[in-house]
């Protein structure tokens, strides 16, 4: 008996190209990379940990097919004949869950829905022309890489869904990238989310460069303003959904879900938060991280626009981190330098990490500076204005 | 260059809805309260 066809995994690798071989190599090596750096913290280890044992299973677990064809039995994501979809549903175990519960959103929405659980919106509600001036200065990376990408050769769709990553939001980039660009969205969402877990680490050396530390020691003096309720609250949740669906049909689906997310919470069901936190927001996430890990395969990855987006990504986070800052900036010359510029940073979103970095940075050079309310309030209006963005782009670039 | 209109034309509907959604936003807070003080 060939030992390389009882063991199709290694097999697999003396049959197929070279190039392709390395890769799965590569990768497997990569998978087990992102667990190790999952488990010790240096990346989102609830993202990176499933994405880490889909890439090496993915590119370990190949086998032969047919004589002449390889394949795996995890899913096929490029399947589109409704037979062939039967068939493989009935044999890849992974496939049923992509198709009915990644390829159209579904994941990206329970996310955001569960986003908007454990979001509390009162910081918005009480500064709401701050926080969403200092959100849109924040979404420059959105918009400046939208020209870079296309003159780097992308499609307009293709440099949409990458020019949100600039917005800091996993599930919009998904969402964005499914709808705008399915050849590109597995490594567009994969450098999106690679990213998102770098940004804690690096944002806060831009808020050092472009914030000298006497500004940064600024205190942001407020009149004591009257307490939001939950009814409040609510009211906002029904009414900026419907004005945002009416506005934005496209991205409906996100606006809903962040909603109502919200309005669950402030409406006080408990059971349903408790389902929404603990089964929606946690279970979507290990499935968008297995799933991602497992559409890590060789030939996917190999793909010559990959380094593209790696610096488009890159480029896109340094200029939402700086438009941030330059909004902060605004403000504070506005408002007779009673803001602290800091607070910029917080408008990129990626609630509520950025705000933690903004009010971090602040405590490090005055301890009596107490920033987190107008950081928090920036950082939800962020993931508005990026949700507003998204439904802009999924709008207007088909009609393009 | 036609990127450059359309990213501008993208930006400048975000920022005008992004406004809106704060008034939105002020107007309720406006309303829900007025509507308290008389039933108060």
């Amino acid at each position: 008996m060939n030992l390389l066809n009882l063991f199709q995994g290694v097999g697999t690798l003396f049959y197929q190209e070279p190039k392709i071989a390395i890769a799965r190599i590569v990768l497997i090596l990569l998978g087990m990379l992102m667990v190790y750096l999952g488990k010790r913290k240096i990346l989102e280890p609830l993202i990176m940990i499933p994405m880490g044992f889909g890439m090496l299973a993915v590119n370990a677990g190949v086998l032969f097919l047919s004589a002449s064809q390889t394949g795996t039995l995890f899913m096929d994501p490029l399947v589109t004949d409704t037979d062939s979809l039967m068939n493989i549903m009935q044999i890849d175990w992974l496939q049923p869950i992509y198709t009915f519960a990644f390829s159209n959103g579904l994941v990206a929405c329970f996310v955001f829905m569960g986003i908007g659980v454990i979001t509390d919106v009162e910081c918005v509600l009480k500064y709401p022309f701050t926080g969403m001036l200092i959100a849109m200065f924040a979404e420059l990376g959105s918009i400046a890489t939208f020209p870079i990408a296309h003159a780097m050769g992308l499609t307009y769709g293709e440099a949409a869904a990458v020019s949100l990553i600039g917005g800091a939001d996993g599930p919009m980039v998904l969402f964005a990238s499914l709808f705008l660009a399915k050849d590109l969205f597995v490594p567009i969402t994969i450098v999106a989310y690679l990213y998102l877990s770098l940004t804690y680490g690096g944002y806060p050396f831009l808020v050092r460069l472009m914030v000298p530390k006497d500004i940064r020691a600024t205190v942001v003096k407020t009149a004591a303003k009257k307490s939001i309720t939950s009814g409040e609250k609510l009211a906002f949740d029904v009414v900026g959904c419907a004005v945002l669906c009416l506005l934005f049909p496209s991205a409906a689906p996100l606006f809903v879900s962040f909603f109502l997310g919200n309005a669950i919470r402030e409406s006080g069901i408990e059971r349903y938060t408790k389902l929404i936190e603990d089964v929606f927001l946690y279970g979507a996430t290990f499935l968008l991280g297995l799933m991602l890990g497992v559409l890590c395969e060789a030939s996917t990855i190999l793909n010559p626009k990959i380094l593209i987006l790696l610096f488009l990504g890159i480029v896109a986070l340094l200029l939402s981190g700086i438009g941030g800052i330059i909004g902060g900036y605004v403000i504070y010359f506005i408002s007779n330098r009673n803001f602290n510029p800091v607070i910029g940073i917080a408008g990129v979103s990626c609630v509520p990490t950025t705000a933690k970095v903004a009010q971090k940075e602040v405590f490090r050079v005055n301890r009596y500076s107490y920033i987190l309310e107008y950081a928090m309030s920036a950082s939800i209006c962020g993931v508005i204005t990026t949700a507003i963005l998204t439904g802009i782009y999924v709008t207007l670039v088909p009609l393009m | 260059m036609e990127s450059v209109y359309f990213v501008l034309k993208v930006y400048l509907l975000g920022f005008a809805a992004s406004i809106f959604i704060a008034f939105v936003i002020k107007l309720i807070l406006l309303v829900i309260r007025q509507f308290g003080k008389k039933h108060a």
